[in-house]
Formats: C-alpha cells, structure tokens, sequence
C-alpha cells in the first residue's frame, strides 16, 4: 500500500525503532511512543530528518503531538517546506 | 598504607538537630522573593513555596493523616511535587514517591508494601492507580483546589513538631531482581548528605538548576535540597518537554544540569542544532556514568560548563563526589569520600584491601540510612552494625578500587565481575577500552554465559572485527571479546542505563 510519504522518510523513521516494531512497518496512524520511539529517539529522528531535508523545525512544532504518528510527523515535516510540499505555499 | 580515607566534615554542617523542614525555613527567611521552583505553567518564589506547603499540611492534617503515616505521591515534575514534599514532611508524615514510569506490576507491590493512609495520582492515571489499591486514592489537579482554598487561612500556622529522627522519605529503588524496595530516610541523614553533598559542589544563590531527571528518583529529589540550601532556583520539565530542553536551558537562564547519559545525549544532539551559547556552568553525573567521549563531548559544546562525576546509591544517598573538573586529574574516578564520611574497599571477608585492589565498595557515616522499609532480612545484610561500636557499615554490592588519594573507581555490581580463562575482570573496564576506539560511540560487554563466549555490543561505524582487533592492543588477552556486534543503540532501561538483561537474553536465546 503507497502511503503518502516518500522512501527516504520511512527509513529516517524506521531507524529509530525498535527491531519489533521495524518489522510490523508503518501506517499513517501508528502510535509512535507504543511503538518505542522514546525522546532520545524522538531527538534523534528530529536531526535526522531536518539534516536529510534540509529543513528547520520551528520551536512551536517541538511537541509531543508532531511525533505521534507518522502521518502527523510527515505533515508537519511538509509543512517546513520538505517533500511533496514543493506544490504548497510553504515550499522554499 | 592508606585504605580507608575519611574526609573531614565541612564546617558549618554540623546538622546535629536539623529538619529537613527546617532548610526551607531557612531560605524563606533569607531570601523570600526569590525565585525557588519553576515549572511549565509558572514559578513559585521561596515564600510562596513555603506558603502551598505549609497549606498542604494543613490539608494532610484535614485529611486525618498523622505523624509517620505515608503519603504516597504518583506525580510529575511539577510544583505542587515541591509542595507536597515539604508540606507532608512538615507535618511529620513520609512523602513516598513513585515515578509515573513505573509499571503496574511494580505500582501494585510498591502500593500495597508502603502501606500508605493516602494516594495522589495525576490525571488519568489516578483510575489506574485506584484499580491497584484499596486506600484512598486522589487526583492531584482536584485536591490542589482543595489546598489552594486553604492557602492564608491561619489553619497551616500550626503543625506538629518534626524530630530529625522522624522518618522522612521511602524511596523505592529498583531491584535488578526481585520486587523494589524502600530505603527508610529519617530527616538527619537527609539533611547530612544534602549537606555534603553542597559543600563539594557549591550551588549558588544566583544558580538555576534543571531537573529533566524524574523527581521520583533520588537524584532529581535530591536537587531540591540542595538548591534550597544554597537558595538557587529549581527548573522542572518532564519526557515530554525533552525536545524543547535546549529553549528550557535559554529561556531560564540554567547554570546547572544534572545529568543521566542519555539526557547528555538528548542534550549534545539538541545542541547540534541550536548554537545559541548556553549558561550552563556545572553538569553533575551520577545514576549510570558518563563515558569518557560524552563527557568531551560536554565541555566542547558547553565551554563554560565543568563536570562533576558522582557516585551513590540510595541507600546512603551519596557515596563519593569529584570535585568540578576534578576528572581531569583523575580520568574515571568518581572522587574520594562525601565529606564526613569513609568508604572502604573490602574483600570476601570484610577485611580492607589495599589501593588498587578491587573490591566491596563500604560506606559508614551520618550518611547512612535507616535501612529498608519492613525488611529485616535484607537490612541485617547491607547495613551491617560493628558488634562493639554498633556504627553500621553499609555494604553496597558494589565493586571498584581506591587510589592512594582515596579517589575511587566504580568498577561495577558484583553481576559485572567475572573471571574468565581465571582473570578476575569488570565489563566496564572492557566497555572503556572499547570507547577509546575511535569511532566507537556506545558499547556494553556481556561476561560469557552458558553457550556463548565474552560478547562485546558497540554502536560504531567500524567494522566488528576491526573493533576486536583494536582491543588487543588495549586489553590483556584474556580480557578481549570473543566477538562484537554491531547495533544502531543499545537497548536502555527505563532508568536510563544499559539494558544488560536484553542483551544477555539476546545471547542466550540464540545459544538455546
């Protein structure tokens, strides 16, 4: 099933899994804190991810409710001017 | 031949008749506008810290809660934790505190052992907890409602007279095997470490102390005395503020940062990131040990901070604390003695050893707690009274060595020795041979097991064999792994250390 993230996404998030839930893989709404993304693995993927998309995250998205699941992540991520947001109004 | 060190007491902490009470009296009375504890939601000066504490023991005293009963507390980093702290030590009760990490199989053993007269959970763990125990269970943001109606009403003038010999706190520690247990803390010895404790490392008035570390464990409790000590200020923050730590730092203009190794971590990483310059001043470390890299890593990326590498166990609180930077001299040490108090290192049958010599690390002093919580058993076999004297010698079940200085070496629990082709070793004397290898960022030694051999786990971008091959020319053959394996992290416990038991069972299964 294609989901709306791109590949380079889903291997940044699935690196900072544990083996387990690696191998369940990703849905839009997995819990993410279930799944054992704790905050040092949180803080991690958050580097991860501004470096490989050579994005910021604002200081206003640094909570708990962007790393909830991939598809909030994934948004959140967009938003900052990643991925498919080159269509958007954000898009650097 | 030097194998015992006892350091003299500080002056001015003779704290012969001292309540913990009576340190935030102190600090009310010193400086009353000053900011004492901070959280997400606002700060408390000392005299409105002093006022909501003394507004919670008038409600503990509503309550019918009496002198010694137990006031078990399942709450965040937050103020009203301060609150209640010194409100139920006021009153006389024992504060037990819980981290809300802790799962129900422990919570239930934890609740029912405490035998507390009261319960406070937060939020929706409160429906958890009531499930877990048949004592009266309250919500913290409804009781708080409750307290603050009483703030200024003349009803918390009075309180009973607290004795340094009351019972203070039960703090649950984690035993790697069996159920936790509690170490009895009366006032006195609390206030003698806390004490020391200050005396080596120097908090300031001027200070702001953050505690990311759960205030349920003992060395985030243990923050708040001393920053009441020195009249500095505590900021609070919880898990799920970690990803803002570095704004926490900014914005409260932090000076010091007790530090776990994976809150080091989160706070290199974050740091990566945001290069604004930090006031950090002091990182003290204790709980699991910083490794040598991190510890760099900590003075290249906060220059104007020092770092003070510690060593405990909540049976006497502190054992030993290194002067800030004292690592520097004394690369891997943990420091020599809490001042006041002696540490030796004995063998098999309790007889000192010489320095260099690895043995039972041994503690006696002011320090020393009560022993544990309904415990007979155990008690008679860690807090051993001299049969003449009757002073108690805590013996802590951990392993390490003294220098001629009476700097002491954590070498690890008597689990992390082994002898193996007959040389006695520690894994962490295999673990920091490891991290000297460039490009090796975390390792964990497992000792051999029943089908398999001394396994080393490295999170390293080298090669495995390339790692073993570089700890011959660092360890005695005896002592080099039979194999490394390569992992992205290592596997932690909720405490933050090293989950050797995952490892270990990685081993075995494979081996069955």
């Amino acid at each position: 099933m294609a989901h709306e993230w791109d590949e380079r996404f889903a291997s940044l998030l699935t690196a900072v899994l544990p083996p387990s839930a690696r191998d369940a893989g990703l849905t839009p709404d997995l819990d993410l804190k279930k799944a054992g993304l704790d905050s040092l693995a949180t803080i991690e993927l958050l580097v991860s991810l501004e470096d490989e998309y050579g994005v910021e995250f604002p200081e206003e998205v640094l909570t708990g409710a962007t790393f909830a699941t991939p598809a909030a992540l994934w948004r959140v991520l967009s938003a900052q001017g990643a991925g498919r947001a080159e269509a958007g109004p954000l898009a650097a | 031949m030097v194998t015992a060190i006892e350091t003299p007491t500080p002056s001015g902490s003779d704290a012969a008749d001292v309540t913990v009470g009576d340190l935030l009296a102190a600090a009310v009375a010193a400086r009353p506008d000053s900011p004492a504890v901070s959280d997400r939601a606002g700060t408390w000066t000392y005299a409105e810290l002093d006022a909501y504490s003394r507004a919670f023991a008038a409600w503990l005293d509503a309550r019918g809660v009496r002198r010694g009963e137990r006031v078990l507390a399942r709450v965040g980093n937050t103020r009203q934790f301060v609150a209640m702290l010194f409100g139920t030590l006021r009153h006389g009760a024992v504060f037990v505190p819980v981290n809300p990490a802790m799962k129900s199989f422990h919570l239930k053993s934890v609740t029912a052992d405490s035998d507390p007269v009261l319960v406070i959970g937060q939020g929706e763990d409160t429906a958890l907890l009531a499930g877990l125990t048949d004592r009266p269970v309250r919500e913290l943001g409804a009781l708080w409602a409750e307290v603050e109606a009483l703030l200024g009403t003349g009803r918390d003038a009075a309180g009973p007279v607290v004795s340094p010999d009351d019972l203070g706190l039960l703090i649950y520690t984690s035993g790697s095997t069996s159920a936790p247990k509690a170490v009895v803390s009366p006032h006195r010895p609390i206030v003698f470490a806390a004490r020391a404790i200050q005396a080596v490392l120097g908090y300031r008035p001027d200070d702001v102390v953050l505690v990311a570390i759960p205030l349920s464990f003992d060395y985030g409790l243990y923050q708040v005395f001393l920053s009441v000590i020195a009249g500095a200020q505590v900021v609070l923050t919880e898990p799920d503020r970690h990803l803002r730590l570095l704004s926490t730092l900014h914005d409260h203009g932090v000076t010091i940062v007790p530090v776990v190794p994976s809150l080091a971590e989160m706070l290199l990483r974050l740091a990566g990131r945001d290069k604004r310059t930090a006031a950090v001043r002091l990182f003290t470390n204790t709980g699991a040990a910083l490794t040598a890299p991190v510890i760099e890593a900590l003075r290249r990326t906060f220059p104007a901070a020092q770092v003070s590498p510690m060593f405990g166990t909540t049976e006497c609180k502190r054992i030993t604390v290194l002067t800030p930077d004292g690592d520097l001299a004394k690369p891997g040490s943990v420091g020599p003695a809490l001042p006041g108090t002696e540490v030796m290192i004995l063998d098999e049958d309790g007889r000192a050893l010489p320095p260099g010599e690895i043995g039972e690390i041994a503690v006696r002093g002011p320090h020393v707690m009560a022993g544990y919580w309904r415990a007979p058993e155990i008690t008679a076999q860690r807090f051993r009274p001299d049969p003449v004297t009757g002073e108690v010698t805590l013996h802590t079940g951990d392993y390490g060595h003294m220098d001629t200085d009476g700097h002491v070496y954590f070498q690890g629990r008597r689990d992390d020795l082994f002898k193996r082709r007959g040389v006695r070793m520690s894994s962490l004397e295999i673990e920091s041979a490891a991290l000297d290898i460039e490009g090796v960022e975390a390792a964990a030694a497992i000792p051999p097991g029943d089908g398999f051999d001394l396994t080393l786990f490295a999170v390293t971008s080298l090669d495995p064999n390339e790692v073993v091959e570089r700890l011959k020319d660092r360890l005695e053959d005896a002592k080099v792994p039979a194999e490394c394996r390569v992992l992205d992290a290592l596997p932690l416990t909720p405490n933050g250390k090293t989950d050797r038991r995952a490892l270990r069972g990685r081993l075995t299964d494979e081996a069955a």
